[in-house]
């Protein structure tokens, strides 16, 4: 159970969040949606617990346990996974050991027993033929080289093999043609899971027919202006931000 | 070679057109460097002793000196007897009190390099904006525009031989504190037999209302330029400085050693541009101004800022290394700089960037263009220091060659001590494409438009960063010194 | 306990050598002998060595480790091993590619390298040759006729421990290779423990349409004094490929010296260096492109940490005939410690216009966005930032093509890596 309080963030000095208060169950489903420069990003970052997003206000519990002084490897062990809008690419690291290094670090933070190198075999190959990535993207250097499609694939099949409790979307279409959008959502639609919560952040309302949220957030000027069902989404599309932010303040 | 290149010697051909001598009756010091040559320059400027001890130290110092020869650079050994180290307008000898008494003969001269002297003129074609004029003419400075004026917001703005009477103890205070006596051969020389130059102070929290200059010429034969020039910019204020210079066409080289001190203390910043047109010699090298210039900022006080600006296109030889010692917390230094080098010219200039304090940042924009027989050399420095955390470099560095007959280098010194600093250099060396100059052709457009066109949008970086006044200038100063030599 | 190298046993040794040289030679080491006595050894007051005073380095007393590392095996080589600067033919297999050593022809009466060697692209002013030169001894030739291609590698091992390490004016290597037309081969080249002072000078002659393959390995002990020079010609569409791995010593110094003679030859260096403690690491690349169309690339990426320093000086020299030359350099280094330095002179000397010439250094920390993506994932910071230093000489190594040398390669880093795994995770 995520639920972020009345949350604060400087970036470089300026506030960006300005009292963002959010609450999500497990199992379920959140968008945050939001026009250009809402803090989206922001909150995104902040809940991974990215260096020079500075909380000054406010608190993130996670299962009861605020997270705001963890680090982010710290967080990760906890169960917050964050799909990257633009994943790093890092030249000398091969996707597979990159992937062996993540899931042992993550056991050995959790206490939990390491993989050895057969059933960790086993285990990503099995994922990464749900998501259709070959053997030979697993062989190569982490990102380098990656359509924008197999990116987010190889974001997906992370989060698949780390099992998150809170997995956070970060622009998740983003570079995508609709092709690559369907086998991306499908990935994580398998992920669902009573135990697993998500929070879908976006600017468009197209990625939300694919993952189909059961809250939207609506966030403007740094704080949560609006949230309801999905038909908030259409609403949105059809009128535009400013029509809609306008008539909820 | 090909019809391109023929188009480009061209107009690299192009007459320089500051050449004409002007006869003024001077006064000289005796020909040749002694101590009783620095004791003349002393008295004439009538100055108190300490400073006439400062000369006499740093004269024996310069004696044990030797002239550095790491630069690519090749010319004669210069005979350092055979210059007078003053020249001044005889009218000059009871100090003009104001415009109306200068020597007209002199206002001419400066009416020729369309320079205006008079307060009520502008630059040429650029309306309702003031610059004030300090105008040297070889050893002493002969008018000083708005100087009440800016008196009124307690800018300084006059000559440093009248600043060391007027304001002796803020001249003592920082003279030789940035680039000391003892600094190179050229500045030790400098430090001996300085005649003239500019000095200005900028009080705390003022913004300097008009753009300050000075022009420089050198017209008597024989005779080296030694100016020197003091800027302070006390807390939190800021300037913005230019310098133009020119001299007479003559068959002999002449030697210009200037030295160049800024201070920025704290929340202060100070612009420094340059638009170097010394005569550059002939079409076979004959003749031109040596200019053996030490210019360096210290920015001194936390999140001071030194910014220079030059386009060098004059002097036979040119050697100059403006340079920002970055010594406060969050200071900045700024270099851009056009080189063009044509002909016989030999260009060896570029900058130093220390970075002394905490998350100090540079940036070094160099464009070098090389057209005819001429060298051209970017040489730089970036060094941080071990405390200097978070400090950050960035350099880019280009050069355009126009013909095959001369040579472009880059000879960079990237130093760091930091493993939390971030330094990025690049560099580039290529010719003027075909398929740029094509397009442009075809477009109707002659070969030497075209080219000075593509070469002022090599420039642009640069260009952009001088006051607006000499932005026009200097594009056009680009296109005419390349008259000739398109590549 | 090492002997002191000093100028002065230097000059007796290169007058004592001038008089006993085979006349074939006699002008070549009258002329070296000649100018190195004028010159010297090198200081910082030469441009060339401002950042690596190999005449101070000398007179600096160091340490000899007595647990030094074995140098590689590479299966399947021909092996020319030289144990403390002597050519040790009972653990060398070198005979079976046709390589004759370097003692031999020197004292032939008369020689079939008597043009090549010290001509291949000449040096006259520099120091170290001129005195490799004037004292070389020991070494290696090898001549690969033409259209040939060596099956297998060649490994000159050069190995320095113990007492002999030592001698009171260094040991002087020369190694020459000639590839005719058409041949191929690939030299593997490592050097380990700690010579007082060594001079290694390695001639590499590349006829028209040659390639060869180039992997050199300093992992010498911290005591170490070493200066070597590769020096080639590359012909017409002949190819250079070389890899340097180095993790300095008390004076480690390599330059690469390439003339780009004919077209379209190609010359391309990766390098990786790591350097820690109080070591220093000095890479000089110069490459001469003196004819039309021919192309350079060198790679140059670095690991500082503790007190060490690194140094890497690379000019592109572009002649006024060179035109449609293009010549890239790229220097990376990355600071691990507030002791460490790097020094970068990546230089340009361009004569010709109608060319493609770039360099680009860069000195930093790890990228602050990578670490943080690593971290993301649940890898803690200090495994995270070990990852991405050896991620970021990997792509160095993984342009070694031939797999057991790669292998080597990558050991010889992992290696570095476990010994100073606390530098690497965090910053001093």
């Amino acid at each position: 159970m995520l639920e972020i309080k009345d949350l604060h963030v400087n970036v470089f000095g300026k506030e960006i969040l300005k009292g963002l208060s959010l609450t999500v169950p497990p199992g379920e489903v959140h968008a945050i949606m939001g026009p250009n420069g809402a803090g989206k990003s922001t909150t995104s970052y902040t809940l991974a617990g990215r260096a020079g997003y500075e909380v000054t206000g406010g608190e993130i519990d996670f299962y009861g346990e605020d997270v705001t002084a963890l680090s982010p490897e710290e967080r990760a062990a906890k169960g917050i996974f964050l799909a990257f809008q633009y994943p790093m690419e890092i030249p000398g690291v091969s996707t597979m050991n990159f992937l062996k290094t993540a899931m042992n670090a993550q056991a050995k933070l959790r206490n939990e027993p390491e993989l050895d190198a057969a059933q960790f075999l086993r285990t990503v190959r099995a994922a990464a033929k749900e998501l259709n990535i070959s053997e030979d993207m697993l062989k190569r250097p982490l990102n380098v080289g990656f359509s924008g499609g197999e990116k987010k694939r190889n974001e997906t099949l992370q989060m698949a093999l780390l099992k998150p409790r809170l997995a956070i979307l970060d622009e998740m279409d983003s570079g995508l043609d609709i092709d690559a959008l369907k086998l991306v959502a499908e990935g994580v639609n398998k992920l669902r899971a009573p135990d697993r919560s998500f929070l879908v952040i976006t600017h468009y309302q197209r990625l939300l027919d694919y993952i189909v949220p059961d809250v939207i957030h609506i966030l403007s000027g740094g704080k949560i202006v609006m949230s309801g069902d999905k038909s908030l989404a259409l609403q949105l599309e059809e009128n535009g931000y400013d029509a809609v932010i306008n008539k909820a303040a | 070679m090909s019809e391109e290149t023929d188009t480009l010697q061209d107009l690299a051909d192009q007459k320089y057109k500051y050449g004409f001598v002007s006869e003024i009756e001077s006064d000289f010091a005796p020909k040749g460097l002694n101590e009783d040559v620095i004791r003349f320059i002393s008295a004439k400027k009538d100055e108190p002793d300490w400073l006439l001890q400062y000369r006499l130290d740093a004269y024996r110092r310069w004696l044990t000196l030797e002239e550095p020869t790491w630069a690519k650079l090749d010319y004669p050994r210069i005979d350092f007897q055979d210059a007078y180290y003053y020249a001044a307008p005889k009218s000059d000898s009871d100090k003009p009190k104001s415009i109306d008494e200068v020597d007209p003969e002199l206002l001419r001269v400066y009416e020729k390099l369309g320079i205006p002297l008079h307060e009520q003129e502008v630059l040429a074609g650029v309306e309702q904006r003031k610059v004030a004029v300090d105008a040297v003419f070889d050893s002493v400075s002969v008018v000083t525009t708005f100087k009440e004026e800016l008196s009124k917001v307690g800018v300084i703005f006059c000559p440093i031989s009248e600043a060391l009477k007027t304001h002796p103890e803020l001249v003592k205070q920082y003279l030789g504190t940035v680039v000391p006596a003892s600094d190179n051969f050229y500045a030790t020389l400098n430090a001996a037999v300085f005649s003239e130059g500019s000095f200005v102070y900028i009080p705390p929290g003022v913004r300097c209302p008009m753009e300050l200059s000075t022009y420089f010429r050198i017209n008597a034969a024989k005779s080296g330029q030694f100016e020197r020039t003091l800027i302070i910019a006390d807390k939190g204020s800021y300037v913005s400085y230019l310098e133009g210079c020119t001299a007479p066409q003559r068959d002999e080289n002449q030697l210009h050693a200037a030295v160049v001190e800024l201070i920025a203390m704290e929340d202060a910043e100070i612009k420094y541009s340059t638009v170097q047109n010394w005569y550059p010699g002939d079409e076979n090298g004959k003749g031109g101004i040596y200019n053996f210039v030490t210019k360096r900022g210290d920015c001194r006080g936390d999140r001071s800022k030194i910014s220079w600006t030059q386009v060098e296109t004059g002097s036979a030889i040119t050697w100059k290394y403006p340079s920002c010692v970055l010594r406060g917390d969050n200071s900045v230094g700024e270099f851009y700089s056009i080189a063009i080098a044509n002909n016989f010219q030999q260009a060896d200039t570029g900058t130093k960037m220390l970075h002394l304090g905490k998350n100090t940042s540079s940036r070094i924009i160099s464009k070098g263009i090389s057209a005819g027989k001429a060298q051209n050399t970017y040489r730089g420095l970036v060094s941080i220091h071990a405390k200097a955390d978070g400090a950050r470099n960035f350099t880019q560095c280009d050069s355009l060659l126009l013909g095959d007959q001369c040579g472009a280098h880059t000879v960079p010194y990237i130093q760091s001590r930091n493993p939390k600093a971030i330094l990025e250099h690049e560099a580039t060396t290529s010719k003027i494409s075909d398929d740029q100059l094509f397009y442009c052709l075809s477009r109707g457009i002659p070969t030497e438009e075209a080219v000075a066109l593509i070469v002022n949008g090599f420039c642009r970086e640069v260009l952009q960063q001088l006051p607006m006044e000499f932005a026009v200038e200097a594009q056009k100063l680009v296109g005419i010194s390349l008259e000739g030599s398109v590549g | 306990m090492a002997k002191v190298v000093s100028l002065d046993n230097l000059l007796a040794s290169v007058a004592a050598r001038r008089s006993e040289a085979a006349p074939w030679l006699g002008a070549l080491i009258d002329a070296a002998s000649e100018k190195f006595a004028h010159v010297g050894l090198p200081n910082r007051r030469i441009e060339a060595w401002r950042y690596s005073d190999l005449a101070k380095a000398l007179h600096e007393t160091v340490k000899v480790e007595s647990d030094l590392d074995a140098p590689p095996a590479l299966a399947e080589a021909c092996v020319a091993a030289f144990e403390n600067g002597v050519l040790d033919d009972s653990k060398s297999s070198y005979c079976a590619m046709g390589a004759q050593s370097l003692r031999k022809v020197l004292a032939e009466k008369d020689s079939p390298f008597a043009g090549i060697i010290g001509r291949i692209n000449p040096q006259a002013d520099h120091p170290i040759i001129n005195l490799n030169t004037a004292l070389m001894e020991e070494g290696l030739v090898l001549h690969v006729p033409k259209g040939v291609t060596l099956a297998t590698p060649l490994h000159l091992r050069f190995n320095w421990s113990g007492v002999d390490a030592a001698s009171a004016d260094g040991r002087h290597l020369r190694i020459l290779v000639v590839l005719d037309e058409d041949a191929e081969a690939t030299l593997f080249e490592s050097h380990d423990g700690a010579p007082s002072f060594a001079t290694v000078v390695t001639e590499l002659s590349l006829a028209p349409n040659s390639k060869l393959t180039h992997v050199r390995l300093e992992n010498f002990a911290a005591a170490a004094r070493q200066t070597a020079a590769t020096v080639g010609s590359v012909g017409e569409k002949a190819a250079y490929r070389g890899f340097y791995f180095s993790q300095g010593g008390h004076f480690a110094r390599h330059e690469a010296l390439m003339k780009l003679a004919g077209e379209e030859a190609d010359a391309r260096i990766d390098a990786a260096y790591m350097v820690a403690d109080k070591r220093h690491c000095d890479n000089t690349t110069v490459m001469d492109h003196a004819v039309p169309n021919t192309t350079s690339t060198q790679v140059f990426r670095g690991v500082l940490a503790g007190s060490s320093r690194g140094v890497y000086q690379g000019c592109v020299k572009v002649a006024q005939a060179a035109q449609k030359t293009d010549a890239r350099q790229l220097s990376r280094a990355m600071l691990l410690s507030h002791r460490a330095e790097i020094v970068t002179k990546p230089e340009l000397e361009i004569f010709a216009d109608d060319v493609k010439c770039s360099h680009g250094a860069t000195a930093g920390e790890l990228d602050a966005n990578a670490l943080f993506f690593l971290r993301a994932r649940g890898i803690p910071e200090a495994e995270a930032r070990a990852m991405l230093v050896e991620a970021f000489l990997i792509e160095a190594m993984d342009t070694v093509e031939n797999e057991a040398m790669r292998a080597i390669v990558i050991a010889c880093a992992h290696t570095w890596m476990l010994r100073h795994a606390g530098e690497a995770s965090h910053v001093e």
